[in-house]
């Protein structure tokens, strides 16, 4: 504020002093003195009432080094989102080879709903260093990208992100995913019962997944608008339509007696046709084609628990 | 500090300029020797201070100092280093500090190397002080870059991506020295019309003035024509969008200028014309700001909307109008009859010219401003697009081409056009322009380019003869640069007719989804898709397309996301030979159905464009080379005065 | 006698001149014109189909189809009516749904706007005067501006207010 008092006043009298010299030099009269004078007087006050009129000389300024320092000393619980992302770039910034930093910045990014820059954050990160919970959250954003897809490359990461590390619930969730929208609901059936199984039982996602699973793999094949209004030949009722499959699924069944999932879709059919005696007991020919197996244990389980809910609603 | 500093500056400037303006009046009125210097002293405060508030605004860039609401709109802590730099006049703000810069430049320039009448010098000092009192005020008081935030943002809106390229660092410096140069050929017309100069001397005073202007505009012009061509991805060098005849208005006016100043001053031929050009070409710069920076007229590429400032343009517009061509119609008979000359002499050539451009940059500006005069008498909101433009101007332009090679055979005066037509042997001339035209014809191209590609080939041709004819007779170094001067924009004009004909012959655009492997066929290529790789850089994500071409090389464009600013843009691929450009840009990926990747593709080829800009540069070459002889010339004249 | 008839050859040559330029801008302008419509005008008077105009609005969020052939189909709307736009080309980066844009071309029988042209703006803060025009008016006569064209249309400025 003193510096910039001081260089203001010296820039100003030394201008107005530079245009009016030549006046004063060329004075022979008093008269001729005092227009020199003020002319002098003019510009120097005239450029202060110019500046002044708009300027705030107490604001100091605010180079980006001066806010990095202080994002830097401040308390990241302290830290607004914004100057969160700010303090996270900085580091990657400086540090460009920091794969924690990088990798923090881009969860930070996906968190917000910009994936684009997730996804970029994320892969330099894993160039670094590649990371089993980078990979899924790599893997992640690409899914939320492409709004619920898991598209090839995201199966990719999260391939790679199981292969290094097998007890992370999410890749081998999503790798169910993948493999149930590509229609194989065996190995949808495999990667999450096995992630359950590897789950402790306290774990919350243990519960999540088996809802989840649970519900996915009861679905008729063909997807529920096997069941809806639209695609329902005219000389069928829905009652004749949904025995119709139940035969189809029991015949199945009778080839296949080891697809767990196809007794899940039974039962839940039995279920809907209120039926629970027959859903329980297709639910218990499950367990025991699956070996009793824990993780289909529980994917059981929930299955038994949203049919029963469904039960006790009707 | 460096805010407030700057600010400080940009009111030192404005009370600089002020001063300069009233002690050169008085100095100019009274003859009184002292005032004069003292205006000179102040051009000098005034250009000093707004050169150093224009390195604090680029310190300040440097810095990222978001403080500044400038700053924080236009940069980006992740932006590079030269487009921080640059960003100091990529909005509107730091532009018009850099063009208040420039006319203080030419002020300082006025005062140093203006007229050689005094009284004439000083009383040109004082009006360019006017002008730049009123630019000076308005940056001050109503687009002040240094304005602050308080508090200051975290991080900067970063630059509008499509600026951040290389040629459009360049294009505002050269635009803005053409159009504000174009006020020292305002103050000097204006201060003769004041001390009564006679108008062949003032012709001679302004000259060198409007030919730099002139020259520098071009160049600004052609540049911004390149960077829409490969920076927009439409494949266009010339819309007719508004901001672009704001740029082209003054251009025509001032490419009379620069012809009507040579006949006033060799023969004494309509001075009060040329000094009436001289007022309206810059008049026409500042209506050219008022359009393309108050938003009053629909275009792709304006400035930030904003009525409060064009009120305060539009108030130096009229300002800047009233005073020039008030005192022109007040004054006009001091500038002394016009000398009578023959309709086959060199000056009714030279006035065809200055009609034909006159008459095309009215019909620019009725194009442009017509919509505008649709709404403000409450009719329904029209646009008038390219269409108007290349029926009404074009065929302006194309009878201007035709007369382009004969003027320099034309003598002056009482003319005669037996004694040219021996020397111009236009029966050889015809022949490579009947091949031009024939050629055109058999690659199918439309009539108008059938017809503007012959007159480029005339115009060409036109160049060698006179150049070959005048040599010899050019004894001294300063006619020899004025003739190559003059040959080398003429045959420029040849050039760009050509290669405007080419571009507008050219095949229809592929537009085209492709996805890797596969291949799209233009003008007899083939570009197979090879792959799409990532290509991120330090502020934005890139998609990057490689395709091959069938006989050798690859082209690489890219699709790019500016995060911090929130926008695409596309880098298109070139792929140059002497037969044209190959133009490709991708866009978005299209995923198919199977879930594979797929990527729209535009192709387009550019036949012979390289020949719009040698064009443009011999235009510019030949613009400095008119410019060194009229320096060797005036040298010449002060040693025969001294 | 000699000066004067000197003068008249320039002043009737430059006449001449003048007026063909005149005549030539007139009718070119008379062909070139586009009018623009809002989506409320061409509902309440459709022009033929065949005519070049201008139609602009902002883009309806979730209208916009991209066929995997390339081109797009989008819905712009002024909050009264609905305008359904087809188009071949690439179209510009800043296009984006909730963004005031103008598309240039012609309708077709059944109602739908083939452009041969779509401006969107290089500011993405950008609302193409008409198109402001037209919701001003829209907004005058009482129908709700959509929240989702408004938010997009300040995101561009939203991150400098904190």
């Amino acid at each position: 504020m003193i510096a910039l008092t001081l260089i203001i006043a010296a820039l100003g009298m030394l201008t107005a002093l530079w245009i009016a010299s030549p006046l004063a030099r060329s004075a022979l009269e008093p008269m001729q003195r005092l227009a020199a004078f003020g002319v002098m007087a003019f510009v120097a006050l005239a450029a202060l009432g110019a500046y002044l009129a708009g300027g705030s000389p107490g604001l100091p300024g605010q180079p980006y080094s001066v806010t990095e320092a202080r994002l830097a000393a401040m308390d990241p619980e302290e830290l607004s989102p914004e100057e969160q992302e700010e303090r996270l770039r900085a580091i990657v910034r400086r540090e460009p080879a920091n794969a924690e930093a990088l990798a923090y910045l881009g969860r930070f990014l996906a968190f917000d709903g910009r994936h684009l820059e997730a996804i970029a954050m994320l892969e330099r990160s894993l160039r670094v260093n590649e990371n089993a919970r980078v990979l899924t959250d790599l893997g992640q954003a690409l899914v939320e990208l492409n709004e619920g897809n898991v598209t090839p490359e995201a199966e990719r990461a999260f391939a790679a992100a199981h292969a290094r590390d097998e007890t992370l619930p999410e890749p081998a969730f999503f790798l169910g995913v993948a493999a149930y929208e590509a229609g194989d609901r065996e190995t949808a059936l495999e990667y999450w019962s096995g992630i359950i199984r590897r789950l402790p039982p306290a774990d919350p996602f243990r519960e999540v997944i088996s809802v989840r699973a649970a519900d996915l793999l009861s679905r008729p094949a063909g997807g529920p608008q096997m069941l809806g209004d639209g695609e329902m030949p005219e000389d069928e009722t829905p009652e004749q339509m949904v025995s119709r499959m139940v035969a189809g699924l029991e015949a199945g069944l009778e080839a296949y007696p080891d697809d767990v999932a196809r007794w899940m879709v039974l039962a839940r059919v039995r279920a809907v046709m209120e039926n629970p005696a027959g859903a329980r007991a297709a639910i218990a020919e499950a367990r025991t084609r699956s070996g009793d197996d824990d993780g289909t244990g529980a994917i059981l389980d929930a299955l038994e628990r949203a049919i029963q809910v469904e039960e006790s609603e009707e | 500090m460096i805010a407030e500093l700057g600010r400080f500056l940009i009111a030192l400037a404005l009370v600089a300029s002020f001063a300069q303006m009233a002690l050169s009046w008085v100095g100019a009125s009274a003859g009184r020797d002292a005032f004069a210097r003292a205006g000179r002293a102040a051009t000098l405060a005034a250009l000093a201070s707004s050169a150093a508030a224009f390195a604090l605004l680029i310190a300040a860039f440097i810095q990222s100092d978001f403080s500044i609401a400038y700053v924080a709109g236009h940069s980006h802590v992740d932006k590079p280093l030269f487009y921080k730099v640059t960003a100091a006049w990529g909005g509107h703000e730091g532009s018009m500090l850099l063009w208040c810069g420039v006319l203080a430049l030419f002020g300082y320039g006025l005062a140093r190397i203006g007229p050689m009448d005094v009284n004439l010098r000083t009383r040109a000092v004082s009006i360019q002080g006017l002008l730049q009192t009123l630019f000076f005020a308005f940056l001050a008081f109503a687009s002040n870059p240094f304005d602050r935030l308080d508090p200051a943002p975290l991080q900067g809106l970063d630059l509008n991506p499509i600026l951040q390229d290389p040629a459009l660092a360049f294009h505002p410096p050269l635009l803005y020295i053409g159009y504000v140069g174009l006020s020292a050929a305002f103050a000097i017309a204006a201060a003769g019309l004041i001390q009564k100069t006679p108008g062949r001397a003032l012709a001679r005073a302004l000259r060198p003035w409007a030919l730099g202007a002139w020259t520098s505009l071009t160049a600004g012009i052609s540049l911004g024509a390149w960077w829409a061509y490969y920076e927009l991805g439409w494949g266009g060098w010339w819309f007719w969008d508004p901001v672009e005849n704001a740029s082209f208005m003054p251009w025509l006016l001032g490419a009379a200028l620069i012809h009507s100043s040579i006949a006033t001053e060799k023969r004494g031929a309509f001075p009060g014309w040329t000094i009436f050009l001289a007022l309206l070409a810059y008049v026409l710069s500042i209506l050219g700001a008022f359009l393309v920076r108050s938003g009053v007229i629909t275009s792709v590429h304006a400035f930030a909307l904003d009525p409060e400032r064009g009120v305060w343009i539009l108030g130096m517009l009229g300002v800047s109008a009233v005073a020039g061509l008030g005192l022109f119609a007040a004054r006009a008979g001091s500038l002394g009859e016009g000398e009578g000359f023959e309709p086959t002499s060199r000056e009714a050539f030279i006035g065809a010219n200055n009609l034909l451009l006159a008459a095309t940059a009215g019909v620019v500006l009725v194009g442009t401003i017509y919509p505008l005069f649709i709404e403000l008498a409450g009719g329904a909101p029209v646009s008038v697009g390219p269409p108007y433009f290349d029926a009404a101007a074009t065929p302006l332009l194309m009878v201007l081409l035709l007369l382009v090679p004969l003027a320099p055979f034309l003598p002056w005066a009482n003319g005669g056009a037996k004694p040219a037509l021996k020397q111009l042997r236009a029966v050889f001339l015809l022949i490579p322009v009947a091949a031009t035209g024939i050629a055109f014809i058999l690659f199918g191209a439309p009539v108008m380019a059938v017809i503007a590609g012959a007159l480029g080939a005339w115009a060409l041709c036109g160049a060698v003869m006179d150049v070959a004819n005048h040599w010899r007779t050019a004894k001294s170094r300063a006619l020899r640069l004025a003739l190559s001067g003059r040959t080398l924009a003429h045959a420029g004009l040849g050039f760009i007719a050509i290669g405007a004909a080419a571009d507008a012959s050219r095949p229809a655009d592929v537009n085209r989804v492709m996805a890797p492997g596969e291949a799209i066929e233009i003008a007899g290529r083939t570009l197979t898709l090879r792959d799409v790789r990532r290509a991120d850089g330090p502020n934005f994500l890139a998609d990057r397309a490689t395709l091959d071409v069938a006989g050798g090389g690859t082209i690489a464009p890219e699709r790019r996301y500016y995060w911090a600013a929130g926008q695409h843009t596309r880098e298109v691929g070139l792929g140059s030979s002497l037969a044209g450009d190959l133009y490709l840009s991708i866009g978005e990926a299209r995923p198919r159905e199977d879930g594979s990747a797929a990527y729209e593709v535009r192709a387009a080829f550019h036949p012979l464009v390289w020949m719009l800009g040698l064009g443009a540069l011999m235009i510019v070459i030949g613009g400095l080379l008119a410019v060194a002889s009229q320096i060797l010339i005036r040298r010449g004249r002060q040693e025969g005065v001294a | 006698m000699i000066k004067a008839r000197k003068r008249l050859w320039i002043v009737l040559a430059s006449a001449g001149v003048l007026v063909c330029a005149a005549v030539l801008a007139g009718f070119a302008l008379r062909d070139a014109m586009t009018f623009f419509h809002s989506p409320a005008m061409v509902a309440e008077n459709p022009p033929p189909p065949g005519q070049r105009v201008r139609v602009g609005g902002l883009v309806v969020d979730g209208s916009v189809a991209r066929p995997a052939t390339g081109g797009a189909d989008f819905t712009v709307t002024d909050t009264l009516a609905d305008i359904r736009i087809t188009y071949a080309g690439s179209l510009p980066d800043l296009f984006r749904e909730g963004q005031g844009i103008v598309a240039e071309g012609a309708f077709d029988e059944t109602g739908l706007f083939i452009a041969s042209r779509v401006l969107a703006k290089h500011d993405e803060a950008y609302m193409p005067p008409e198109v402001a025009a037209a919701l001003e008016r829209a907004r005058v006569e009482g129908a709700g501006l959509p929240a989702a064209g408004h938010d997009a249309y300040r995101e561009g400025y939203g991150r400098s207010g904190s």
